[in-house]
Order: C-alpha cells, then sequence, then structure tokens
C-alpha cells in the first residue's frame, strides 16, 4: 500500500529556506487560498488583489530565511498586510475622508444579520466601504492592529484611525441594516 | 455602532475565508523566485582572458613564421658570386643533382633534373637507412663533372634553387648502396643563391640558408659516424670565399638597414611601425569623475532636489592604472588590450519626499469650502562611495604624424569594469545611517559596467625601446550606479590623462 508522507510545516519551511522549489510549492498550496483572501478584502478590484497577493507571496518567499520562529501564518499574512498597505499607499487619494465629527447612532442591533450572512457576502458589503474605511477597520477588527500601530502603518494621527474605524463601523451597520431589509422583503 | 460581539463574529467569518488564487500565479511567483545565474567573475572575465592568451601565442608563433620570410628577402638581396667563379659551391650543387638521380641509374652522371624534389624523394628518402660506420667514404663529388655555367640564363633552374635539400639524414646509405657506389652519402644541403626566385622560394632559400649555418654551427656535435665521413669534406668546403657567402645571408636586420643607409640618399627621417612590432606598457591615469543624473525611482517617491550638482568638487578626483600589450596589425595600427585598476569617488546629495503628509491644515473660504494644505514628509540623503574597479580593455590605436622621434596617436577602446570593493556612507537629514559594502553577496556583479574610452595621444621617444606617452582621454560608463539601491542612477564619465610608458619591442 503506497503510504502518503505529508510533510509538516516546519519541514515545508525549511525546504523553502534551502531553496527548495517542491517545497516553495508546498507552501504557496499551503496559504495561497487564504492569502488571496487577505488581498481581496485590502482592496476594492479583484485586478489589485492579484497584484498585491503576486508581491507579496514573492517577498515571502524571498525573506524567508528572516522568518525566526513563531505563528508562521502570522509571519505570512503581516506581509501580505503590509504589502497591501504599501499598495495603498501608492494609489491614495488625498481627497480622502477628513471629517472628524464624532459619529453616534444608535441602531438597531446587527447581530442576527451577522450570523445569517456568510463569509463571502460579509466581504462583499465590506469591500463597499471607502478605501480608507475598508483599510483601518481589516487592521483593527481583522488583523488586531490597535490605533497606535494603525497610526504607524498608514502614517496618520491615531484620532484619525479611531475616526475612520467609527465611519467605518456605521457604514456597515448600516449597509447590513439595508441588506436585512431587502432580504425581507 | 456594532458591539465587539458583532465585530469578533465578522473577525472570524473573515479569517474563515478563502479565496481562489489567481490562475497560473505559481509559475509566474516561482520564475520570479528562482535563483538567478550570476556568473563567477572569473567566468565572466573568461571570454577576454581568452582572448589575451590567443592574442600571446599569435604573437610568439609569429616570429618563426616571418623570421625565414624576412630573412629570405635579405638573402635574395645580397650580391652573390657567379657559380663559375665557386668551384666549391658547384661542386655541392653537382653533389645535389647526383643525387636527384634516380638510383637506378648508377651513373652518377650530373644530369639536370626538372622535376621536383618532392617527387623524389621517396627514391631516397623510403631507403633502408642504416647506420653503417664501416663503409668505405665515397669519393667526393668534385671528380664528377660539372657543367661549366657561365652565363646565368644557361643554367638549368634547378641547380639554383635551394630548395633541393632533401629530407634524408646524413647518414651512410644501407646495404643496397652497393648497386650505387658513386653515391653513398647524402647529405641535407642547401645553398643560399640568389636568383629571380618568386616570393615563395624566396622565403625557401631563406630558410634553407638558415639551416646551413646552423649546420655548420651544430657540426661538432653530429654523430661521429657522420663526423667521420663528412668531416674532411666540410672543412675543405668551407673557404673563405664561401663563409663569406653564407655570411652574408645570415645578416642581421639592422645590418642590411645600414647597408641600405649607407646607400641610399638621405631623406627627411620618418618612424613607421614594423610589421612585427608590438608594445608592452604601464600606465597612471588621473581621473576625474563627471556624472549624469537619471532618474530611477517609482512613483511614489519624488525627489525634490540635488544639492551636489556641481560638476567640479574635488571628491570626485579618482585615479586608474595599469598595463598594456599592443600590437600592429596594419600599417600604424595596433589592437591594444589591458588590464586597469581605477579607484573612483563619488559625493551625492538629494531631498526625496514618498508622499506622505507630515502635516496639514484646514482652513475655509469665505464661501463655506473647506481648503486642505498638506506639507509632505521629505528626507535628505547624502551618499559618500569610493569604488575600486577591476577591468578589462580592448581597442585600438592608430599613430599618425610619425616623426623620428614622436608621434601622435588615436585610440578608441572598449571594456569591462568589475566592481571589486566599493562602499557608500548613507546620510539621512545629516545623521549617518549605515555604510554598504559592495558588491553584495547575492549579486557580486552589482554595479559593475562597460565603459567606451577616446583619447588622443602625443608619443616622444626614450632611450631606443620606449616610448613615453599623454593621452588626455574621455571615459563613458554604461551603466548606472546606485541603480538597484536609490532612487536616482548616476551615469559617470571621467575626463582623465593617461600617462604610459612603453616598451616597443619588433620580432
Amino acid at each position: 500500500m503506497k503510504q502518503i508522507y505529508v510533510l509538516s510545516e516546519e519541514e515545508i519551511i525549511a525546504g523553502c529556506k534551502q531553496g527548495k522549489a517542491s517545497s516553495q510549492e508546498k507552501l504557496y498550496q499551503l496559504y495561497s487560498r487564504r492569502m488571496m483572501a487577505v488581498c481581496v478584502r485590502y482592496t476594492s478590484s479583484r485586478f489589485e488583489a492579484e497584484d498585491i497577493f503576486h508581491e507579496a507571496f514573492v517577498k515571502v518567499f524571498k525573506h524567508i530565511a528572516t522568518y525566526s520562529g513563531g505563528s508562521f501564518e502570522g509571519w505570512v499574512r503581516r506581509i501580505f498586510v503590509n504589502t497591501a498597505i504599501n499598495h495603498y499607499h501608492k494609489n491614495r487619494k488625498y481627497q480622502e475622508q477628513l471629517d472628524y465629527s464624532t459619529i453616534e447612532e444608535s441602531t438597531p442591533s446587527a447581530e442576527d444579520i451577522i450570523s445569517q450572512i456568510s463569509g463571502q457576502e460579509l466581504q462583499a458589503l465590506i469591500n463597499q466601504m471607502p478605501d480608507g474605511y475598508r483599510l483601518v477597520f481589516n487592521l483593527y477588527v481583522v488583523e488586531g492592529y490597535n490605533h497606535r500601530e494603525i497610526a504607524e502603518a498608514l502614517n496618520i494621527a491615531e484620532g484619525t484611525s479611531k475616526s475612520q474605524l467609527a465611519k467605518a463601523k456605521s457604514f456597515l451597520k448600516k449597509t447590513l441594516l439595508k441588506q436585512q431589509i431587502s432580504e425581507a422583503c | 455602532m456594532l458591539t465587539e460581539k458583532e465585530l469578533e463574529e465578522i473577525r472570524r467569518k473573515m479569517l474563515e475565508l478563502e479565496e481562489e488564487p489567481p490562475a497560473g500565479s505559481w509559475q509566474q511567483i516561482q520564475a520570479e523566485i528562482k535563483p538567478e545565474q550570476h556568473w563567477h567573475p572569473l567566468w565572466w572575465l573568461l571570454p577576454l582572458l581568452l582572448l589575451l592568451i590567443g592574442l600571446g601565442t599569435y604573437q610568439w608563433m609569429q616570429p618563426v613564421l616571418e623570421a625565414g620570410g624576412e630573412q629570405g628577402k635579405q638573402a635574395a638581396s645580397q650580391p652573390v658570386p657567379s657559380p663559375a667563379v665557386e668551384p666549391e659551391k658547384h661542386q655541392e650543387q653537382n653533389e645535389q643533382a647526383a643525387v636527384a638521380t634516380s638510383p637506378a641509374s648508377g651513373t652518377g652522371a650530373a644530369q639536370p633534373d626538372r622535376h621536383p624534389p618532392e617527387r623524389r624523394q621517396p627514391a631516397t628518402g623510403q631507403q633502408a637507412f642504416a647506420p653503417a660506420p664501416d663503409l668505405p667514404v665515397v669519393a667526393p663529388a668534385a671528380d664528377l663533372p660539372v657543367p661549366a655555367f657561365t652565363n646565368r640564363k644557361q643554367v638549368p633552374e634547378l641547380l639554383f634553387v635551394p630548395l633541393l635539400e632533401i629530407n634524408t639524414p646524413d647518414l651512410t646509405t644501407a646495404p643496397d648502396s652497393t648497386d650505387r657506389p658513386s653515391r653513398q652519402v647524402i647529405r641535407k644541403r642547401s645553398i643560399p643563391v640568389a636568383m629571380n626566385f618568386s616570393a615563395g622560394k624566396k622565403r625557401k632559400a631563406a630558410r634553407a640558408a638558415k639551416a646551413e649555418t646552423n649546420e655548420g654551427s651544430a657540426g661538432a656535435a653530429e654523430p661521429a659516424t657522420t663526423a667521420k665521413t663528412t668531416a674532411a669534406g666540410l672543412k675543405q668546403k668551407k673557404t673563405p670565399d664561401e663563409e663569406l657567402a653564407l655570411g652574408s645571408a645570415t645578416l642581421t636586420d639592422s645590418a642590411v638597414a645600414a647597408v641600405k643607409k649607407s646607400t641610399r640618399p638621405a631623406l627627411p627621417e620618418k618612424r613607421v611601425s614594423s610589421r612585427n612590432e608590438w608594445t608592452a606598457g604601464l600606465y597612471f591615469a588621473p581621473r576625474y569623475a563627471f556624472r549624469k543624473f537619471v532618474p530611477n525611482a517609482s512613483d511614489d517617491i519624488l525627489i525634490t532636489g540635488v544639492h551636489s550638482a556641481n560638476q567640479l568638487d574635488p571628491e570626485r578626483m579618482g585615479y586608474e592604472y595599469g598595463a598594456t600589450y599592443s600590437r600592429v596589425v596594419a600599417p600604424g595600427l595596433f589592437l591594444e588590450g589591458g588590464i586597469s585598476w581605477m579607484q573612483l569617488k563619488e559625493n551625492v546629495a538629494y531631498t526625496l519626499t514618498t508622499g506622505k503628509i507630515d502635516t496639514f491644515s484646514v482652513s475655509q473660504t469665505g464661501s463655506g469650502q473647506l481648503v486642505v494644505e498638506t506639507k509632505l514628509q521629505t528626507e535628505d540623503r547624502q551618499l559618500i562611495s569610493s569604488y575600486a574597479y577591476g577591468g578589462l580593455r580592448l581597442g585600438a590605436t592608430y599613430y599618425f604624424m610619425e616623426r623620428k622621434g614622436s608621434r601622435l596617436n588615436i585610440t578608441v577602446a572598449g571594456g569591462a569594469n568589475l566592481l571589486i570593493k566599493g562602499t557608500t556612507r548613507q546620510y539621512s537629514n545629516g545623521e549617518w545611517r549605515e555604510t554598504v559594502v559592495f558588491p553584495s553577496k547575492e549579486n557580486i556583479l552589482e554595479q559593475s559596467n562597460y565603459n567606451l574610452l577616446l583619447g588622443v595621444g602625443y608619443n616622444v621617444s626614450l632611450l631606443q625601446h620606449y616610448e613615453l606617452s599623454l593621452m588626455p582621454a574621455f571615459n563613458y560608463f554604461l551603466g548606472s550606479t546606485f541603480k538597484e539601491r536609490e532612487p536616482l542612477g548616476l551615469k559617470p564619465y571621467s575626463l582623465g590623462l593617461i600617462i604610459q610608458l612603453k616598451r616597443r619591442f619588433n620580432r
């Protein structure tokens, strides 16, 4: 009976550090789908996401020798996120949201809606956000950055990060409610 | 607002999400991460080294071929006494003519033979020769009838063709020589005779004359058996006249030149490069590096100012020294190759911005419109570099306006510079950040480049064989410094004065 030996993540990483093509391909197969989702989350078009995906994966392979421990997926994800941030810097427009008015709204709970819709649908709703909202929202909510880290990464003030997040949340909640209403109808 | 619970739910769903990667992306990534094939510097230099070796080999082989030609010309130009007044020479010619006749005839009569000697060679050369020291020495060929040619036109051509040398050793013939008692000793002899030969025959004649001379000097080393049979004859043959005739055929170039000089009317002296001339030289060249800025930045970096655009900065003074080899390929035209070591310096300061906003201000116009003014973050960078290059250069030098003690030259050359060692000290906003050492291990050919050289020089003779050359030269580098590491590139070009001491050789 033919036995299939599955390489562990450590073995794949070690092979990649030695430049083995087979290990590199396994690593790609292991993370490509998850990382493509990261790229899609940070961009408004599939083309942009593919650009970031390619650039970030090349960085992963070229700098894998610098990986020294910890969560490898976290390390890879950080490279993808940073690449997406750089991409955002290259393409950002300065007439972005500079409105610092605080937003306090009382709206019905969206918890039920969130639990009912799929990840793909949620992703589609997030992608409807303006670029600045989406970036801060993803970094804060999904990646777990705090406002100081976001401010450093995006070269903005912490206050800006907070306000962008607030507006992003508000935007998403409104969108979710609209989604709920349209589904009810 | 979304609650923390809702956000956590969103986070969970987002992290679980997967997307299909673009088709064919792995192939594209694989192609990009494939390790580049970097040539080892030695492999990189190999073609040029082979070329230099080839030139050197050609140089060493050439004298062997051309010496015969030169001496042939000399031999052909030397006055040679008439055959009629040189009985000894006729004796040798007769001897060879006798050898040239068919062995089967056994007559020993000197019949003029118009067959090429090569055809006859098997008749003698294929004999089963063996040392036979006991065989009696035959009578000298002087006994044989010799045709008395008083007019050169009457002389059969073959007698005066020095190509009569027969490639048989100085050996006594084998037992079958009993059939041919008249010729048992066959000597490889040739006679330097001046005739109106074709160029090829002249060369062969000279070669034969040279062989004759060598044979005379090496006679003592010949085997005892041969010495016994030929010593007496040789001694008799070396009459003063013959010595003079043979000696005249081996005059040196300088002697011929002296004779010619003494017989020709004095002309304005003009030195012309010999067709065999080659030179080897050492040079030193102070060089000042100018440069041209080349934008190399991606779209997100903007260079707002270059502060060291001044072209006259003593910091950029460098030098070069090296060795050259050149060989004449046509009258006045030399093919030249060389190796060099070059040290250049650079000092660049500029200001850049990446488009990041440093500060901004929001103001409101009278109409209520908001106006946002931003100030971009900037960085002042300074790069102080020094580079040491090893170089190989090939080119051509043409000499003109040649006079006795001087000549001018124009040189065009191209070459490759391999960065041996370089350092760049990087300063940001006046503070030292890091020192980059070149070339990096990842790219050993980093910052290597090609260059073109154009120069016009003045050469003056020193002593007998030396020449001092002063050549202002312009050197343009094909390739950009900083091209990978900085948002700008530099294309340097240098002006220098090449001071070269050359030794001329003539083979």
